[in-house]
C-alpha cells in the first residue's frame, strides 16, 4: 500500500472515530506490526487508552491481531483494505436500500457500524427480551464486541421498529442477505492478515500420506490449503449447515450453470470443485428457522465491489447502445452475481482454447433470462427500442459463428438450428418457461428470421442438408417483408442480448446452444474490467491535456501497449503537427500518463542528437499513478471537509442540540442559518466528490 | 506507307554528313517518351542509321554523349542511352564538373528528391563543394529545395521542374511537406457525418415508438431493482435537455458503412480536389476511432459512430471553429471524477502535505471550488 492510501485510511478513521483510535491506527500503519508495548512507546497514550483504542479498531476490522501460537504477545497491524472500504459505506447502504428495502438496509447499516456482530446480538438489539437458544460461545472479538456495543447501544429507531414483525422476519433477511453474498460469515482468520492465514493454513492442513508421488501430494496440498483459505474467508458448508438446519438448498446457480461442461473443463483442475462448497458464492438460502445465534456476520465488500462494476458496465452499455439494451444486461449481470465472489475472476484463463476462457466466464442462459418478471413486462418496449432496416442488412449467422468457436462446436449448433426449424414449436417446449406466452410462435420467428435472411424458405421441409450455410444468399424470401429484426415480443430479449455482443466492447459472448446445452451467454469480466480502466485512464487524460492528448493515448494503447512509437512514426499515425505533438507527449509523461524509453546510438556516449526517444502507454504504471492520485484528491477532501465543519462548529452542535433540533428556524439567528446552509452545500459537494473518486478507485484498483 | 516513309527517309539522304544522322538520330529519339532507354540493339532498330552500321552507331552515340545530348547508361552489363533534353543539355554544359555531378545525382533521384548527405556520400566530394554547388544550382533554378512529410529536418533536393511524390508530400495531408491541419479536420468532420448519418435508426423510423417510450418512462418507479440502475440511468448526459434519442440498428446489421463505401463517397462528393485512396481514408478512420468518435464493427468491419459523438453531431455542437469546441465536446469523454477536484489539476499537488506550506486548510482552488 501506498504511502498516499495510508494516509487516506488515517484520515477516515480518524473522521469516523476520532482521534485516539485515528492516533493508534496512523501509528501501526506508518510502523507496520506492533505489539502493545510497541504502541504504547510509539503513541505515548496510557495503556488504558491504547487498549480502548485496539478494541474499537479490532471490532471494525481495520487492525488485524494475531497471536503466534498463542505464545508470546499478539501482534497488531493495520488493515489499509478495511480502512479504505469506511468511504464506502454509504454506497453500501444504499445498494441495500434499492434491493432489498429499508429494513435491510438499516440492518446492514448496523452491522457496519458494530463492524461484525453475532447473530444472536443482532437479534437482540432489535428484540431484548428474546432468549437465545444455546450457550454463548468464545469466539475470538466477542469481548471486543461486548465492549463496544455498550458504548454505541444499537437502538433502531421506531420506524423501523413498525415494520419487523417477528424474528422470523429478522432471520430470512438475514439469510437473504447471506445468500446473496451481501453479508457474510466471519471467522477468526479474518483478524489476521493475509500472510499470517496463509502461514495459519500451511500449518493447520494436514498433507494426505495416501498420496505416493511427492508432486502430486504437494499439488493436493496446496489445493487444500487454498481451499481451507477460501472457507475461513467466505465460511464453509458445515458453518452453512450449522448456521440454518433447516436450510433448504436450491440448487447452487453456480454448479448448474456449469454442469454440463466437458470434461475438458472439468479439468481445469479442482479450481472449479474448489469453489462448489462455498456458501459466499451465491446459494439461495431459504431458511424455514432460525440462524444459528453464535454465527458472527460481517459485510461483505467483495461483493459490492462486484456490483459496483456491473452498474458500470451497464452505465457503458446504456451509454453506447441506449436504455432499452442496458436493461436487458443489467438483469443479466444480476442474474450472474451468484457465480463470482470476487471481481478478479480467479477462475478465468485467457487461453488460446476458446472454449476453455469461455468455460471460465459465468454464463446466464437466455431461457433464465426470460423468466424474469421485469424483462417480461419490458418485453413490448425492448422491440420497439430497435431500429428497422431491410432484411437483406442482416446477417446473425456471422455473429453467431464467429464468436470464437471450435469448428466441432460450430458444426453442431448450426444443425441444431436448422433442426429447430424443421421441427417447429416442437422444439420450444423442451426448454423453454412457461411464462412466456406465444413462445412456439416466438421460437419459429426466431428461426424465420434466420432463414428469411441466409437459407431458403422454410416451407421447405426437406432435412437439412450439411452443406447448406447460412451464407446462402437469399433465393426465396417466402414471407412478408420485416424492416425490424423483432418479430415477435419475447424475440426482442434475445435480439438485445445478440446486439449487446455485436459491440466493439464485446458486452457478452454468446454461447450457442447445443443438442445437451442451452443457449448462454459468457460476460467477459476480465476484458471488461480493461475496457472501463482503459475509459477511466483517457477520460482523465483528455480532461487534462485535450482530445489530441486521448488521440495519442489511444494509438499508444491500441497494439496491447507492447508497442513503443518514435515521434516520426506517431506524427504518421496521428496527423498532429510534431510540435504540438511533442509539448503534449512532454507534458504526458511528466504526469505520467505515458513513458518515454531512450536509447542512445552511440553507445555511451548519450549526445542528444544520437538518442531514439520511443513512446509507450504501460497501463499498470499509469494506473498506479492515477490510482495514487486519486487516494491524494480524497485525503485532501476529507481534510478540508474537517476544516469546513470546524468554521461551523459551535452552530453545527447547536443546531444538533435535542431541543433545537425541528426548531431550527426558530432558535438559531439567520446568520447562523446561512452558514450552516452553506455549510450543508459544502459537505454535500465534498462527499459527493469523494464518492465519484471511490468509484474511480474500484475501477483502478479493484476490478 | 508510313513504314515504307521511315525506312526511305534516310536512304534517300544517304549522302548527307555524320552530323545529319547524329541529328535525326537524337530527333527520332527524343521523340519517343521520355526516359526511354535504349540498347544498342533499339537505336539500330529505329532504322535510322543506314544499313545498321554499328560503327556509324557509335561515332554518332559517342558524339550526342559528348554534347551531353544522350546520357549512356549501362544496363546488366551492356551499354544503354538514354535521351537528355536539348535544354538539359545546355544546362550541363553550363555547369562546373562538380555540379553537373551534383545536378546528375538531383536529377536521378527523380520525384523523391534526394538529401543532401546522400549527395555527398555518393558524389564523393567535400561537403563545401557540395554546398557550393548545390547553391550555385538553386540560384539558377535548376534545383529546389523541397520538405518531406518524414523528415522534415533534412535538406532535401529535387529538379526545379518536377513534383515531389507522394512518398515525399505525405500525401494528401500534407502541404509544401508540412501537415495539413485545416485539411484533415474537414475531411474527418465529413467522414464522421457521413458515418454517423448511417450508423443509428431515429425513433421517428419507428412510427410507433413514441406511444412506448412514454409508458417505459412510468414503469420504473414501480419495482425495487429500478431505482438501482434509474439512478445509474439519470447519472448519464443522455438525460440532458437537448437529449436526441437514437435507436441502434438490430444485431447483425451489416450496413454499416466500410473503408472503400467511404472512400468512394467522399471522392464523389468534391470536397476537395484530391483524390482519397483508401489507405488514406483508412488513416483518416483510425483517427476518428482513436478520438472516440466512431467505432470499427466487429463483424464486417463497417464504422459507426459512437453514440454521445452521433447525438453531439446531430445537435449540431461541432461548429465551424471545431478546434476549440472539441475539448469540451461529449464525444470526447472528457469528464473524470478525478480532474472534477481542485487537486486532480492542481499544479502544486507535488507540495501540498498536511502540515506543509501548501495545504487543504488554506488552499484557495478549494475555496474556490467549494464556491461553485
Ligand atoms: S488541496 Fe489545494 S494545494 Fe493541495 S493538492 Fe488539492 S488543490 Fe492542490
Amino acid at each position: 500500500m501506498s504511502e498516499y492510501a495510508t494516509q487516506l485510511s488515517v484520515v477516515l478513521v480518524n473522521g469516523i472515530f476520532g482521534e485516539l483510535p485515528s492516533q493508534v491506527f496512523h501509528a501501526l500503519a506508518f510502523n507496520g506490526r506492533l505489539s502493545f508495548s510497541g504502541l504504547l512507546h510509539h503513541t505515548h497514550f496510557s495503556p488504558v487508552e491504547v487498549r480502548h483504542s485496539i478494541s474499537v479498531l479490532i471490532q471494525q476490522q481495520l487492525v488485524y491481531w494475531y497471536e503466534p501460537d498463542n505464545i508470546g504477545p499478539a501482534l497488531y497491524e493495520a488493515n489499509l483494505e478495511n480502512s479504505y472500504l469506511l468511504a464506502r459505506s454509504g454506497k453500501y447502504i444504499q445498494l441495500l436500500k434499492d434491493r432489498f428495502g429499508d429494513f435491510a438496509s438499516e440492518l446492514v447499516s448496523n452491522v457496519i457500524i458494530l463492524g461484525h456482530v453475532r447473530i444472536g446480538d443482532l437479534t437482540r438489539t432489535y428484540f431484548p427480551s428474546i432468549d437465545e437458544r444455546g450457550p454463548l460461545s468464545e469466539i475470538v472479538a466477542s469481548d471486543h464486541l461486548s465492549q463496544l456495543s455498550d458504548e454505541h447501544p444499537v437502538k433502531p429507531n421506531g420506524d423501523t421498529e413498525k415494520h419487523v414483525h417477528t424474528v422470523d422476519e429478522l432471520h430470512s433477511t438475514i439469510s437473504n442477505l447471506l445468500g446473496a453474498g451481501l453479508l457474510c460469515l466471519v471467522h477468526e482468520s479474518y483478524f489476521r492478515s493475509a500472510a499470517d492465514n496463509i502461514a495459519e493454513a500451511e500449518h493447520v492442513v494436514p498433507r494426505d500420506g495416501s498420496i505416493k508421488s511427492k508432486k502430486q501430494q504437494e499439488a493436493t496440498w496446496e489445493l487444500d490449503v487454498q481451499q481451507k483459505l477460501e472457507d475461513w474467508r467466505y465460511g464453509s458448508k458445515a458453518d452453512m449447515n450449522t448456521l440454518a438446519p433447516n436450510l433448504q438448498r436450491t440448487k447452487r446457480t453456480f454448479d448448474g450453470e456449469h454442469d454440463e461442461l466437458p470434461t475438458k473443463k472439468r479439468k481445469l483442475a479442482g479450481l472449479r470443485a474448489k469453489g462448489s462448497d462455498q456458501i459466499a458464492g451465491g446459494q439461495e438460502i431459504a431458511s424455514s428457522g432460525w440462524l444459528d445465534q453464535d454465527f458472527i456476520v460481517r459485510v461483505n465488500h467483495e461483493k459490492l465491489k462486484i456490483i459496483m462494476r456491473n452498474q458500470q458496465l451497464v452505465a457503458l452499455a446504456e451509454e453506447s447502445i441506449g436504455t432499452a439494451t442496458s436493461t436487458v444486461y443489467a438483469e443479466l449481470l444480476r442474474t450472474a452475481e451468484p457465480q463470482l465472489r470476487k471481481c478478479k475472476n480467479e477462475l478465468y484463463i485467457a487461453d488460446d482454447d476458446p472454449e476453455i476462457e469461455l468455460a471460465t466466464l459465468p454464463q446466464v442462459s437466455t431461457d433464465k433470462l426470460k423468466a424474469i418478471k421485469k424483462l417480461l413486462h419490458d418485453l413490448p418496449d425492448l422491440s420497439s427500442a430497435l431500429g428497422k432496416v431491410d432484411p437483406s442488412e442482416i446477417d446473425l449467422g456471422r455473429l453467431l459463428h464467429k464468436s470464437k468457436k471450435p469448428k466441432k462446436r460450430r458444426k453442431s449448433v448450426q444443425s441444431d438450428a436448422d433442426e429447430a426449424s424443421v421441427e417447429g414449436s416442437a422444439s420450444s417446449d423442451e426448454s423453454e418457461s412457461e411464462n412466456i406466452a406465444n413462445e412456439s410462435e416466438s421460437d419459429r420467428s426466431t428461426n424465420d428470421r434466420y432463414s428469411n435472411s441466409n437459407s431458403p424458405s422454410r416451407g421447405d421441409n426437406d432435412h437439412p442438408s450439411e452443406g447448406r450455410n447460412y451464407k446462402t444468399p437469399d433465393t426465396t424470401p417466402d414471407t412478408t417483408p420485416k424492416t425490424n429484426g423483432v418479430t415477435s415480443p419475447s424475440d426482442a430479449l434475445r435480439q438485445h442480448l445478440l446486439l449487446l455482443s455485436d459491440q466493439p466492447q464485446r458486452f457478452l459472448i454468446p454461447v450457442p446452444r447445443t443438442k445437451t446445452d442451452l443457449e448462454k451467454w459468457a460476460v467477459p469480466y476480465h476484458d471488461l474490467s480493461r475496457t472501463l480502466l482503459q475509459n477511466a485512464i483517457v477520460s482523465i487524460t483528455i480532461s487534462r491535456f485535450g482530445p489530441l492528448a486521448g488521440r495519442l493515448i489511444r494509438i499508444l494503447a491500441a497494439n496491447d501497449n507492447s508497442t513503443k512509437l518514435d515521434e516520426k512514426m506517431l506524427v504518421l499515425l496521428s496527423l498532429i503537427p510534431q510540435k504540438q505533438m511533442r509539448t503534449l507527449l512532454h507534458s504526458m509523461h511528466r504526469a505520467g500518463h505515458i513513458e518515454l524509453q531512450e536509447i542512445p546510438k552511440d553507445g555511451s556516449q548519450r549526445r542528444p542528437g544520437m538518442t531514439l526517444f520511443y513512446w509507450f502507454f504501460d497501463p499498470d504504471r499509469c494506473r498506479k499513478k492515477m490510482l495514487e492520485e486519486t487516494y491524494k484528491t480524497m485525503t485532501r477532501l476529507v481534510q478540508r471537509a474537517r476544516v469546513e465543519r470546524e468554521g461551523v462548529r459551535s452552530t453545527v452542535e447547536k443546531a444538533e442540540r435535542t431541543d433545537v433540533v425541528g426548531r431550527e428556524e426558530e432558535l438559531l439567528g439567520e446568520g447562523e442559518l446561512m452558514a450552516l446552509n452553506e455549510w450543508k452545500e459544502k459537505e454535500e459537494r465534498i462527499w459527493g466528490e469523494v464518492g465519484r473518486l471511490d468509484e474511480l478507485v474500484a475501477v483502478l484498483r479493484d476490478f | 506507307m508510313l513504314e515504307k516513309m521511315d525506312i526511305d527517309q534516310p536512304n534517300s539522304e544517304s549522302g548527307s554528313s555524320r552530323t545529319e544522322i547524329k541529328n535525326a538520330l537524337y530527333a527520332r529519339c527524343a521523340s519517343l517518351p521520355a526516359e526511354t532507354v535504349f540498347s544498342q540493339h533499339d537505336l539500330l532498330d529505329l532504322g535510322v542509321i543506314p544499313d545498321k552500321d554499328i560503327k556509324l552507331l557509335l561515332q554518332c552515340t559517342q558524339e550526342l554523349t559528348r554534347e551531353g545530348l544522350l546520357k549512356l547508361l549501362t544496363r546488366d552489363g551492356r551499354a544503354c542511352w538514354r535521351v537528355v533534353k536539348k535544354e538539359d543539355a545546355q544546362k550541363y554544359k553550363s555547369l562546373t564538373a562538380e555540379e553537373s555531378l551534383v545536378y546528375s545525382y538531383v536529377e536521378s533521384a527523380g520525384r523523391e528528391g534526394i538529401w543532401n548527405r546522400m549527395l555527398r556520400i555518393r558524389s564523393g566530394l567535400h561537403m563545401t563543394v557540395v554546398g557550393e554547388a548545390v547553391k550555385s544550382l538553386e540560384r539558377r533554378n535548376y534545383i529546389k529545395q523541397i520538405k518531406t512529410a518524414k523528415f522534415p529536418n533534412r535538406k532535401t533536393y529535387m529538379l526545379a521542374g518536377l513534383q515531389p511524390s507522394e512518398v515525399v508530400t505525405g500525401g494528401p495531408f500534407y502541404t509544401d511537406g508540412t501537415l495539413d491541419d485545416e485539411f484533415v479536420h474537414q475531411m474527418s468532420r465529413w467522414t464522421e457525418r457521413y458515418i454517423v448519418g448511417r450508423s443509428w435508426a431515429k425513433p421517428s423510423d419507428n412510427p410507433h415508438i413514441h406511444s412506448n417510450s412514454k409508458k417505459t418512462s412510468k414503469q420504473p418507479r414501480t419495482s425495487k431493482h429500478q431505482t438501482e440502475s434509474e439512478r445509474l440511468v439519470s447519472s448519464l448526459p443522455s438525460r440532458n435537455a437537448n437529449y436526441i434519442d437514437l435507436l441502434p440498428f438490430p444485431p447483425g446489421f451489416t450496413g454499416y458503412p466500410s473503408v472503400s463505401e467511404i472512400t468512394r463517397a467522399i471522392n464523389a462528393s468534391n470536397l476537395s480536389p484530391v483524390t482519397m485512396k483508401e489507405a488514406e481514408m483508412k488513416q483518416l478512420l483510425d483517427i476518428l476511432v482513436w478520438d472516440g468518435r466512431i467505432e470499427e464493427n466487429l463483424l464486417n468491419g463497417g464504422y459507426k459512430a459512437v453514440k454521445k459523438a452521433a447525438i453531439a453531431v446531430m445537435n449540431g455542437q461541432r461548429t465551424n471553429e471545431g478546434q476549440i469546441n472539441e475539448g469540451t465536446e461529449p464525444g470526447d469523454g472528457g469528464a473524470s471524477a478525478l480532474t472534477e477536484a481542485p487537486c486532480g489539476r492542481c499544479p502544486v499537488i507535488g507540495f501540498c502535505e498536511e502540515r506543509g506550506p501548501v495545504n487543504a486548510r488554506s488552499c484557495e482552488y478549494f475555496t474556490d471550488w467549494l464556491m461553485i
